[in-house]
C-alpha cells in the first residue's frame, strides 16, 4: 500500500497503466546494483532513485576528478577527491529520502558478488572496462540475474539486456574474450555527455520496465550513433559453444 | 560482388564471397585478432559460421567492436 506522500511523489508514473500502484510497489520492493558511478552510473542512479527503486547499491572505488565533471552530472567541484559512490549516495538521498542507498566504495569483485548478489534483483553495468563487464556477465549467468549493459565512447553507445536462460545470449556469446587488450576508451578517444545520457536513459528504462513486469527484449544489441542520431538493432542468438552460458 | 560494409559500398573481388572473405578484405590481421562481432542484414553471425555464411549482392555487413567506456 502506497502512502499519500508516495502517491503524490510518484503520481505521474503511477498514472501509466503499464506501471500503476502495483508497478510502483514492485519498484519500491526492488534492489538494484549499479556497478560504476561515472558517466553512465550518475544518470542511471538519478533516474532509478527518482522513480523510487526501494534500494540502490552503488559500487565504485574511484575518486572524483576535475576531468569527470563534464559528464558525471551528480558531481561538483567541491566533490573532487571524494569517492564517487559515497558522494552519489549523498546526493541521491537528498533527491529521494524515501529510498535506501547503500555504498560499496571499492571495485566490484567476486568476493563482493558472493556477499551481495543473492539480494539483488537487477545488475546495471555502468563500468568503463571490458574486464569488469566480462566479470559481471559471468556473475549474471552464475547467479541467474538480469544484467543491463551500457557503454559509450565518442559519439557511439551500446546497450543490451542479458536475461540468463537456455534461449538467451550473453555478452560472451557476442564478443568472446580474446585476451587482446582493447585500448580505446573515454580517456583515449573522448566522450560527449549527452551520448552517455541516451545510453543511461535506455538502461534505466529497461530496468523500470523489467521491474514493473513489462515486456523487455533479450537477444538484441542496441547501438547508438550520435552523429546520425540513429539506433541500430542487431538480432542476437545464443551460442551453443559459449564458454560462459552454455553447458 | 557489391556489398556494404559498415555502410560503405564495397566491391569484393570474388563471385561467391562469404563473411570470412568480407572480413579478410576489410580488417587488418591485427584487427581480426581483437574482439569484434559481425551482423549481416542486422542478424548476428557467430564466429564459427564466418566461412560458411554466403553473402549476396547488396547485403549489409556490420562489423562492430565492444565499446569500453562509461
Amino acid at each position: 500500500m502506497l502512502t499519500q506522500q508516495e502517491q503524490i511523489r510518484y503520481g505521474r508514473q503511477i498514472m501509466l497503466k503499464q506501471v500503476g500502484e502495483h508497478g510502483q510497489l514492485a519498484l519500491q520492493n526492488a534492489h538494484v546494483l549499479i556497478v560504476g558511478m561515472g558517466g553512465l552510473g550518475c544518470p542511471v542512479s538519478l533516474y532509478l532513485a527518482s522513480a523510487g527503486i526501494g534500494k540502490l547499491t552503488l559500487c565504485d572505488g574511484d575518486h572524483i576528478e576535475a576531468s569527470n565533471l563534464q559528464r558525471q552530472i551528480l558531481f561538483t567541484p567541491r566533490d573532487i577527491g571524494h569517492n564517487k559512490a559515497e558522494v552519489a549516495a549523498e546526493k541521491l538521498t537528498q533527491q529521494n529520502p524515501l529510498i535506501e542507498v547503500e555504498v560499496l566504495d571499492e571495485m566490484f569483485n567476486e568476493e563482493l558478488a558472493t556477499c551481495y548478489l543473492p539480494d539483488i534483483d537487477v545488475i546495471i553495468d555502468c563500468t568503463d572496462s571490458l574486464t569488469a563487464r566480462y566479470l559481471l556477465n559471468r556473475l549474471s549467468v552464475e547467479f541467474q540475474l538480469p544484467l543491463i549493459i551500457g557503454a559509450a565512447t565518442g559519439f557511439d553507445g551500446q546497450t543490451m539486456l542479458i536475461q540468463p536462460s537456455d534461449k538467451n545470449a550473453c555478452y560472451q556469446c557476442i564478443f568472446p574474450e580474446t585476451g587482446e587488450p582493447q585500448t580505446e576508451n573515454c580517456q583515449t578517444i573522448g566522450i560527449l555527455g549527452p551520448v552517455l545520457a541516451i545510453v543511461a536513459g535506455m538502461q534505466s528504462l529497461t530496468a523500470i520496465k523489467y521491474l514493473t513486469g513489462n515486456q523487455v527484449t533479450s537477444n538484441q544489441l542496441m547501438m547508438f550513433d550520435g552523429l546520425s542520431q540513429q539506433w541500430h538493432h542487431i538480432k542476437l542468438t545464443k551460442q551453443d559453444k559459449c564458454t560462459v552460458c552454455s553447458n | 560482388m557489391n556489398i556494404k560494409i559498415n555502410g560503405e559500398e564495397t566491391k569484393l573481388p570474388c563471385d561467391k564471397p562469404t563473411v570470412a572473405d568480407a572480413l579478410q578484405w576489410h580488417l587488418s590481421a591485427l584487427e581480426r585478432k581483437q574482439s569484434f562481432a559481425v551482423a549481416v542484414n542486422s542478424s548476428f553471425i557467430a564466429k564459427d559460421n564466418y566461412t560458411t555464411t554466403p553473402l549476396a549482392s547488396n547485403d549489409c555487413v556490420d562489423i562492430f567492436l565492444p565499446i569500453q567506456g562509461g
